[in-house]
């Protein structure tokens, strides 16, 4: 199939540049141009060139850094072989790209210094270095504070996107008002907003008797249903079994932290400190009979064999699909059916709002019900969408308890229905221990809804024993490769944040450390506490503890940069004489920006410096050199 | 001296020395160059031009004439932005409709008194109208044209400057030039590709990294040129509070959550964990507010309903949700 001349391509973290992308080509679909949707990684190289219309929607997140399916693609070996990586060739001539017009529109938080630094590389190297053609400036759009949004006038997220939106169908439609069709040119309008838009590839009964026999072998086999079933598609999964997974914190503390310690099948992998495990989680059973409740006509369908028509979606791959396609399966291993729906989950479905019977006010309440799905999906204000499902974080299966009048086609399930994604945890065992230990908070909380809110992965590996089942990958990070092993390192830690300390300390990489750690209270959540009082009495760390509620266990310091403050004088020193190494782990929001702005403080005082801005430009070459390091989440 | 706008295409840059050469040609004929911009910023509206204002305009592109691309809507914004009399160097006989249906007369190069074929701005625009229904159907590349019309004489409808055009029936002028579908085949560049498949398959190279672009970024100062949406939507939203909430907000949700669970908690009957098997709660009897619309659940409660954060249900059903079993 002959490559398509225009390129959607997104790169999302948590999936809000995606939820966007997906619905500009929902409106592009719908103006009849064929197009590419897809991650920048996923995208094949070798099609930029026949590409002639780019549309880039990237947020930023880490540190100022691209999204990992930027440069990384999902599923396969040579994952790190992706268009960002060849576009970063050097030996790319100035006019690459002068074939493209391209637009963009980048996602940030404002409140972090880098914002928007991700669409701001894509841009540079795009169109500033490559020749590409803007057809228009950049669009930047704050996701949380929503300040810096809009050249900083402060419109809503939705507001930039639906500008973008906007820009682009002007542009195509002015350069492309008609179309062909056999032959002959015909006016190019818009496809009735009542039809759905039929995937490429969608789900249908599989009669191949092969397929069954082999669904009744594995539905007949005793014992663990996991154990037995298989996932396809994707080489670089893996497989592992619960070695321990106990609960660290108090009983009666509110947080439910775990060691949870696993070891892979293979029993071969190789990880460093700062290395992540990525879990890949799967609905309870409950839930699936819940949402089988909800759509009783897929029930006489739930357990029959199925295929797809045009080869496994794309997004269904990474983690690999399980090999038995049922409707029951993909419910509990593929479909997020307790995730909160975003706006292109309304535009998709809004139309199957069509049955009667269980509506107690007939005609009257179906018609309500599907004008308020359609604006949920449409509404280019979004404010409702946010008060009735991002506030209070409702689930996908809880608006369609709500929405009785909503009869979903199962063969369309894996088009509207968001994908379930794995969750990536820091490392706490010693490289390459292959007993993979990991520290996790398992995520519960309230909300105005009646039931509690679970995290969808920290609830699947609560549940989960000694000898089950679970896939998993394991991403390198490359985070102490270039290090200095001879240098003093500063290790800063609160809560859990203490994960990916525990391996560093473990792998006997450096052997001056200092480490901060703070919790909330001495007896409740003081974890790990016997390693590590060990390891300070036998002078492998330096260990130094705050507790932020508990007064009597640290009645002079609150948190981890408090302590720093308190010794300020020594840590400046083994900074800026010694080059001390600098290593901040934990929660993002004001706890990382406290601790920054405390040790450019210390630098300023004790660092011995002309002027304040030195002691500035100091901290910045640090982060430049990564010698001030950082991981938050 | 005559008053001139330059536009240039952007792929011009990469020949500087044509727009030094067209500077100079401006110059021998007495016309200074007024303001020079590229094509794509007239045509995404980041600038505007005055009316009336320009003696000459001058297009330059690297573009062959055969292929070049130019919008119907660009020749009119050109040609109000033309003095009467004014001459419009640069394209081709390609929009020859496009030039009259816009008040423009074709000079073609032999009566060009030796400037070359050029336009000449001859009447606004409104007055052209008579001309557009007379010039309709005949010398066109017509295709199924009458058919998309019903057969009446296409009327030349003045495009609007709303980003997203309105569709009416096909205007001929706009089938001329977009007689092509965008997915016609036109062919790639056959070096580029050649250069990516070399490139691709040799992991030997040097590549910039992302500190080498941000830093090639901060030492040219480009971070202004951001869109500024013009917002329709005012009022202030409400947003979450922060995990690590220092403002206070948390301490409104929480008191908030509270006081819906208390609301809650009046209306529902609630059974002992020994008596909870699979139903949570139900609720009694025909307990409904004001507005009626307690039972269709949040997406259409008011704000102070007693059964917010409640599913929808029907009154005095029980409502059977599976509790799971570590909940609450």
């Amino acid at each position: 199939m002959a490559a398509k001349k225009i390129a959607l391509l997104y790169g999302s973290e948590t999936g809000n540049a995606h939820d966007f992308a997906t619905v500009l080509s929902h409106k592009l679909h719908r103006l009849h141009f064929d197009h590419t949707l897809s991650t920048l990684a996923d995208y094949n190289i070798e099609d930029i060139i026949s590409c002639k219309y780019l549309f880039i929607i990237c947020s930023t997140t880490g540190q100022g850094e691209l999204p990992r399916n930027v440069w990384e693609r999902a599923t396969g070996d040579d994952r790190l072989n992706t268009l960002w990586s060849f576009l970063k060739k050097k030996q790319l001539p100035t006019n690459f790209l002068n074939h493209i017009n391209v637009g963009f529109l980048g996602l940030g938080d404002f409140s972090y210094p880098k914002f928007n630094y991700a669409i701001r590389m894509l841009e540079e190297r795009i169109v500033n270095q490559l020749g590409a053609n803007e057809i228009f400036d950049r669009l930047e759009a704050d996701e949380i504070s929503m300040a810096g949004s809009n050249k900083n006038t402060g419109a809503g997220i939705e507001s930039v996107y639906f500008e973008f939106e906007k820009k682009i169908v002007a542009y195509l439609m002015d350069r492309f008002p008609n179309r062909k069709v056999n032959g002959q040119i015909i006016n190019r309008e818009p496809i009735d907003k009542e039809l759905y838009l039929q995937p490429p590839s969608f789900l249908e009964l599989d009669t191949d008797s092969k397929t069954t026999e082999s669904l009744i072998r594995s539905l007949e086999l005793n014992g663990n249903q996991d154990e037995q079933n298989k996932f396809l598609h994707d080489s670089s999964i893996k497989y592992a079994n619960i070695v321990e997974n106990v609960r660290i914190t108090s009983e009666d503390h509110f947080q439910d932290i775990r060691k949870f310690v696993f070891k892979g099948e293979k029993s071969n992998d190789e990880y460093s400190p700062g290395d992540t495990a990525a879990i890949f989680p799967c609905n309870s059973d409950e839930a699936v009979m819940r949402f089988l409740d909800v759509q009783p006509h897929w029930k006489a369908v739930a357990d029959k064999p199925l295929k797809f028509t045009n080869g496994i979606p794309k997004d269904l791959q990474n983690g690999g699909v399980i090999e038995a396609i049922t409707l029951r399966n993909l419910l509990k291993y593929h479909f997020d059916i307790s995730s909160v729906p975003r706006s292109s989950f309304f535009l998709k479905v809004w139309m199957f709002a069509t049955d009667q019977k269980r509506l107690e006010r007939g005609k009257e309440q179906l018609d309500d019900q599907r004008e308020k799905l359609y604006q949920f999906g449409t509404s280019e204000d979004m404010q409702d969408l946010f008060d009735y499902c991002n506030r209070p974080r409702r689930s996908i299966l809880e608006v369609l308890e709500d929405f009785l009048s909503l009869r979903l086609p199962w063969e369309y399930a894996a088009d509207y229905l968001p994908i379930i994604k794995p969750r990536l945890y820091s490392i706490s065992s010693a490289p390459n221990d292959p007993c993979i230990e990991l520290t996790v908070a398992i995520v519960k909380y309230r909300t105005i809804l009646r039931h509690i809110r679970k995290g969808v992965c920290t609830t699947y590996m609560s549940s989960l024993n000694k000898g089950d089942r679970l896939r998993y990958k394991i991403f390198n990070n490359n985070l102490l490769v270039k290090k200095q092993k001879t240098k003093p390192w500063i290790l800063v830690s609160p809560g859990v944040g203490i994960a990916p300390m525990m391996s560093f300390i473990r792998s006997d990489f450096a052997n001056d450390i200092t480490l901060y750690f703070g919790n909330r209270y001495f007896h409740k959540d003081f974890i790990y506490r016997d390693i590590l009082e060990n390891w300070d009495s036998t002078g492998k760390i330096k260990l130094y503890t705050c507790f932020s509620r508990d007064r009597e266990a640290s009645p002079d310091v609150k948190y981890v940069q408090d302590i720093l403050w308190k010794h300020g004088k020594e840590l400046t020193k083994l900074i800026v004489k010694q080059n001390a190494y600098f290593y901040l782990c934990g929660s993002s929001g004001k706890m990382p920006v406290q601790v920054r702005l405390t040790f450019v403080e210390m630098l300023k005082k004790w660092g011995e410096f002309s002027t304040p801005t030195d002691a500035e430009k100091y901290l910045s070459n640090m982060e430049k050199e990564d010698r001030y390091l950082q991981e938050t989440w | 001296m005559k008053n001139g706008l330059l536009i240039i295409h952007p792929a011009i840059t990469t020949t500087p020395e044509k727009v030094e050469i067209q500077k100079n040609l401006a110059e021998s004929q007495n016309v200074n160059i007024d303001n020079q911009y590229l094509i794509t910023k007239i045509q995404d509206e980041s600038v505007s031009l005055i009316n009336d204002n320009y003696d000459v305009v001058y297009y330059l592109t690297p573009e062959k004439l055969e292929d070049m691309k130019f919008s119907e809507r660009l020749i009119s914004t050109i040609g109000k932005s033309m003095k009467i009399g004014g001459q419009f160097f640069g394209l081709s006989d390609k929009f020859k409709l496009n030039a009259l249906l816009n008040g423009f007369i074709v000079i073609p190069e032999e009566q060009s008194e030796g400037l070359g074929y050029h336009w000449v701005k001859k009447e606004d625009k409104n007055s052209s109208q008579a001309a557009a229904v007379s010039l309709a159907p005949v010398s066109l590349k017509k295709k199924s044209i009458t058919k998309a019309t019903n057969g009446k004489l296409p009327t030349f409808v003045r495009k609007n400057a709303n980003p997203l055009p309105s569709f009416k029936p096909a205007v001929a002028s706009q089938a001329e030039q977009h007689d092509q579908d965008i997915d016609d085949d036109e062919g790639v560049d056959k070096n580029k590709q050649a250069l990516l498949a070399s490139l691709l398959n040799n992991s030997e190279q040097e590549s910039f990294s992302e500190k080498d672009l941000i830093d090639a970024r901060v030492s040219s100062a480009r971070e202004d040129k951001i869109t500024a949406v013009e917002c329709i939507h005012t009022g202030v939203k409400r947003k979450k509070a922060c995990k690590d909430c220092s403002c206070g907000l948390k301490e409104e949700e929480e008191a908030e959550i509270d006081g819906v669970r208390a609301a809650q908690d009046r209306v529902v009957v609630q059974f002992t964990p020994a008596e909870l098997t699979e139903i949570d709660f139900t609720i009694e009897g025909k307990k409904v507010g004001g507005c009626g619309s307690c039972t269709l659940g949040d997406a259409f409660r008011c704000d102070g309903c007693p059964y917010l954060g409640l599913p929808a249900f029907t009154p005095g059903q029980a409502i059977n949700l599976t509790a799971i079993s570590d909940d609450l």
